[in-house]
């Protein structure tokens, strides 16, 4: 697949070829005061995040709202699940070591990825940073420290260390912690009083080590640890007349990750890793509703991965690859009826691009197993199922970086345990939740003077259909998960980005996005809310941001705007949440000190100070600074 | 004193705000003090319960007379939201008690919804298990609380009184028949150290309380996880919430027969009428995901279950609703029957006359219609 870097200097957007990939840089986001992973995915086109508030409040991503659970993330090439709930907390992970964020609809160009994220509707990719040296120095530093609104401090170090030729390692480490207690206006009625989201302190622990071995005879081997333990005050919804809230929620995960990866020859290329991740949580909750006053829930997961692809190219024309995953998955948990389920899934994946001149083709074929096993009541059935995906890409002339597209994939996503198990609400019988994604779109990049580094457009209309959505049925009192819901997706990206470089030093970069789509219901003719618009579905959202780039001060600004939402599936004037814009305002200064640097940060976030809510009752922030040291050595 | 129309909310908030209604020119007894809407006689009030952590509990009214009606009568009267989860409501003496859970508090009500008292129950560490249901004798409220105590609240004053701890654990239910209350003693969870696991422990009972020395008099044992209890002809009839039967079970105790309790039946939900008790046992086949009601009588006076419809001419999706509420109006037996789209919608209201004919249906105005007060 033909990849095309449109500048020496960071591009905003990858021009690639068959799919939408959109990609934020360290960089970008350091200059413009982006507050954490939700906050930058959040600017990505066609990404909707569900952020309770705060820096400990629940965060998931939905790409073109096929819900959270379709979307995938990988952490340096390997996939995270939490096959509990089904979808990803991206709030627990730091962007202090982030190199590079992307988010694939569809599915990546890069054909040795895992056959996970070949089977994923679309790919969050976390990528964090690989050790750069400069030419005679075998070690490098660096230690942060930020502090801001209420009470938030977190400092963190970085160390480099080349141990020979072949060798390099990295550790990483962070401490957070905050009050958390911002203010914000409860306006019920006439009444409008200033309250604080109590209970909302978090404490958090962040450690990450890689090591980086460049084998003799070719290939390199990456080992990674990671661990990562939170505490955290849950506010809960506010609650009009009852400020109570006494629920804690104890977070810890821990991965090991190993990768190989290898090209033998022109014609074969291989990577293989493996992973076992950990994850434990614990909720506890006082009140007298409780028996002996406290209500505790403790749940832990194991995740067993092994994942293999090849790619061999018989034909200069032609790429085939062949991935091939194998997963245990298991859950123990003082669940009310918790069977202790144990999950083995196998997923293969194969693709073939044939690529001529400048039309490419590529053509993928998941194909999935899986099946369960638990100590109590009945399995549920197994999983058999193929998934195939085809994309077109055009480029029609060679000297221009004009590129259509078209792409159509199907995947499904699996029961969680929640799903399948949940006391009462769980329904063993459920069957996958399918997505049918089609897409259609034009990128088009090119210097229209020389002061401009590159100019770059994409813009894509798609049509999504999730069927058999997994949702809460109601009866008389009892609630089940059933196979039931039926979604329309269709809506509109675009993408603008564009590098200008002026005399002295001076660069002007901006960049925005802006999606319009319109996710309806359409799960039963009868019912109220048929082709109304899902809750927390905007038509419109997007954003935008400049950065100047001066040789003795840069300057940030980006505004993330949405418009008015439902919070309710019934399209009705009280369930509405307005629309709200939330502008950043960024300073930053880097010092030379010799071999050393300095870097200063300040920022001024939410500086209109609007109270919005991203999640009707779970009040965001309002204006609030952070201020950032980067001592580089 | 019958309001012409209600269409627009305008013609019913035109700078009333500061007039005061009363009904000292019809015979009522009830206050219409600071009511910013004009009511007519006839008034039925709508509590809808809303949805966990929406803020969005509201009461309606409905003016049986012609139909009029007003979302959130609420919020109209009071400009500000009722709260979170309305649990119950009653009318005593001319006013009207209103419990909300996930707020934590009763109100006092006058006759046009105005709010004239409320007490919080959050800063008190007993009851911030959140309040349940209400009933009302003698000049005072008896309200059940999770956390298995039962508050006996001045009705005029909303202060409470006396607590009377130890109950159980989580209360629903409660109804007042011959000076005793009687209280559901529904759930609790409980960790399990041998499975490792949190585990449901349906309760078995039933508590009654003397009221005239507000102690714990005798405890029944019932089917377990008992929840709704009504009252009518001084019997007492309880829907026990057992997920392991074939459907909930419908008991009697009998208050004149030392708290006699017998199973009756199976019901979902029930409301007490003219020595009748009404009742509706929905079923739910998973398999097509269809839920079907039946509708079903207890006839006081001969002591027997009566199998046939006490409705005549429902509408025929009201069979495969999933019902929330059943009330009779006292004054004149008028049933109504709340079915709930949980939070994917508002409520609708079926309303019928005493013989079962069909009266008309309308919006609940909010989701999850829970109970119902009637003025005439």
């Amino acid at each position: 697949m033909q990849e095309v870097t449109v500048s020496s200097r960071r591009s905003p957007i990858k021009v690639s070829s068959a799919i939408p990939v959109q990609t934020l840089s360290g960089a970008d986001m350091s200059q413009l005061g982006i507050q954490n992973m939700a906050d930058a995915v959040r600017r990505f086109a066609g990404a909707n995040v569900r952020d309770y508030g705060g820096i400990g409040g629940l965060k998931t991503v939905s790409v073109r709202n096929m819900g959270a659970a379709h979307t995938a993330v990988s952490y340096d090439g390997a996939p995270v699940s939490n096959c509990q709930a089904g979808q990803i907390d991206i709030g627990r992970f730091s962007l202090d070591n982030v190199a590079m964020l992307s988010l694939a609809v569809g599915q990546n160009d890069d054909m040795l990825q895992a056959a996970k994220l070949y089977a994923s509707a679309a790919v969050l990719g976390i990528r964090t940073e690989r050790p750069v040296f400069d030419d005679d120095r075998s070690s490098a530093f660096r230690l942060m420290v930020k502090g801001g609104s209420f009470g938030y401090v977190s400092p963190s170090f970085r160390w480099w260390q080349k141990l020979s030729d072949r060798v390099v390692t990295s550790v990483d480490g962070s401490f957070l912690r905050a009050d958390g207690n911002y203010p914000f206006k409860l306006v019920n009625g006439k009444y409008v009083t200033t309250e604080r989201r109590n209970n909302s302190a978090i404490d958090s622990w962040h450690g990450e080590a890689n090591m980086y071995y460049s084998l003799p005879e070719g290939g390199e081997l990456q080992l990674k640890g990671y661990y990562f333990y939170s505490k955290r005050g849950l506010p809960g919804a506010v609650t009009l007349y009852n400020p109570v809230s006494t629920e804690t929620l104890w977070d810890k995960n821990a991965f090991m990750q190993v990768k190989y990866s290898r090209r033998f020859s022109p014609k074969w290329e291989f990577k293989v890793q493996g992973k076992y991740n950990y994850g434990w949580n614990r909720d506890r909750e006082y009140g007298p509703q409780f028996t002996g006053g406290e209500y505790n829930a403790v749940h832990k997961q194991n995740e067993y991965y092994l994942s293999a692809t090849g790619l061999y190219r018989p034909l200069p024309e032609l790429n085939v690859a062949f991935a091939q995953d194998g997963l245990i998955n298991t859950l123990r948990s003082t669940m009310i009826d918790c069977p202790y389920p144990d999950r083995y899934t196998s997923l293969s994946a194969l693709s073939i691009r044939w690529q001529r001149r400048l039309f490419t083709v590529t053509g993928t074929l998941v194909g999935t197993y899986i099946t369960e096993t638990v100590k109590e009541g009945d399995s549920p059935h197994d999983i058999k199922r193929l998934s195939p995906g085809l994309s077109v890409n055009v480029q029609p002339w060679q000297d221009e970086m004009l590129f259509f597209r078209a792409m159509y994939k199907s995947t499904f996503r699996t029961p969680s345990f929640n799903d399948l198990y949940y006391f009462r609400l769980g329904n063993r019988t459920l069957r996958p939740e399918k997505a049918d994604e089609f897409d259609v779109g034009v990128t088009w990049s090119r210097s229209f003077f020389p002061a401009m580094d590159y100019m770059s457009v994409t813009l894509d209309g798609f049509y999504n259909d999730v069927t058999d959505k997994i949702v809460a049925f109601p009866t008389t009192y009892a609630w089940r998960m059933v196979n039931f819901g039926k979604v329309h997706v269709t809506g509109l990206d675009v993408t603008l980005a564009t590098a200008l470089s002026f005399t002295r030093g001076l660069k002007l970069i901006l960049s925005g996005a802006y999606t319009w789509q319109r996710a309806v219901d359409l799960s039963d003719r009868d019912a109220k809310t048929y082709k109304d618009l899902l809750p927390y579905t905007p038509v419109h959202s997007g954003n935008a941001s400049g950065i100047v780039e001066t040789p003795w001060l840069n300057v940030g600004y980006s505004i993330v705007a949405v418009s008015k939402r439902y919070y309710m599936s019934e399209n009705i004037p009280v369930n509405e949440i307005a629309g709200y814009a939330e502008h950043t305002l960024t300073l930053s200064r880097e010092i030379d000190l010799g071999t050393c640097h300095l870097k200063l940060l300040g920022e001024l976030v939410n500086l209109t100070d609007c109270q919005y809510d991203v999640i009707k009752f779970y009040p965001m922030p309002g204006r609030s600074w952070r201020l950032t040291g980067t001592f580089i050595f | 004193m019958r309001i012409r129309s209600f269409l627009l909310g305008a013609l019913c908030t035109l700078g009333l705000g500061a007039m005061m209604v009363s009904c000292g020119d019809n015979d009522n007894e009830w206050d219409d003090g600071d009511s910013k809407v004009e009511l007519p006689d006839s008034r039925v009030y709508i509590l809808n319960e809303g949805s966990i952590d929406s803020n969005n509990a509201g009461i309606a009214f409905y003016d049986p007379q012609n139909g009029d009606f007003i979302d959130d009568i609420f919020y109209r009267q009071n400009e500000s939201r009722l709260g979170d989860t309305g649990q119950s409501m009653i009318r005593y003496n001319g006013s009207i008690y209103v419990s909300v859970y996930g707020s934590n508090y009763i109100a006092k009500l006058n006759a046009a919804c105005v709010q004239e008292k409320r007490t919080l129950f959050s800063s008190d560490p007993d009851l911030r298990g959140g309040v349940r249901y209400i009933a009302a004798e003698d000049g005072y409220i008896y309200a059940s609380f999770y956390g298995g105590i039962v508050a006996k609240i001045d009705a005029a004053t909303l202060e409470v009184k006396a607590k009377l701890n130890g109950l159980g654990a989580n209360l629903e239910g409660v109804v007042i028949c011959d000076d005793n209350l009687y209280v559901a003693n529904s759930y609790e969870i409980v960790f399990n150290p041998a499975t490792n696991k949190n585990d449901y422990v349906y309760k078995k009972e039933v508590k009654v309380i003397d009221l005239k020395t507000f102690s714990l008099k005798e405890t029944l044992t019932v089917a377990q996880n008992p929840n709704k209890l009504v009252e009518e002809d001084d019997n007492v009839f309880l829907i026990s919430w057992d997920y392991f039967d074939e459907s909930y079970v419908l008991q009697f105790i009998e208050p004149k027969n030392n708290n006699k309790v017998s199973k009756l039946g199976y019901a979902t939900d029930m409301a007490a009428g003219d020595d009748v008790i009404y009742l509706v046992d929905s079923r739910t086949d998973w398999s097509t995901r269809i839920s079907t009601n039946t509708f079903s009588y207890y006839d006081i006076k001969a002591g027997k279950l009566v199998g046939s419809s006490f409705l005549k001419d429902a509408p025929a999706e009201l069979i495969n609703k999933s019902i929330s509420m059943m009330s009779v109006n006292p004054e004149n037996g008028d049933i109504y029957i709340g079915t709930t789209l949980f939070a994917d919608g508002n409520g609708t209201m079926y309303r019928f006359r005493k013989d079962g004919t069909f009266v008309e249906k309308f919006d609940c105005g909010g989701q999850n219609p829970k109970a119902a007060v009637f003025f005439n």
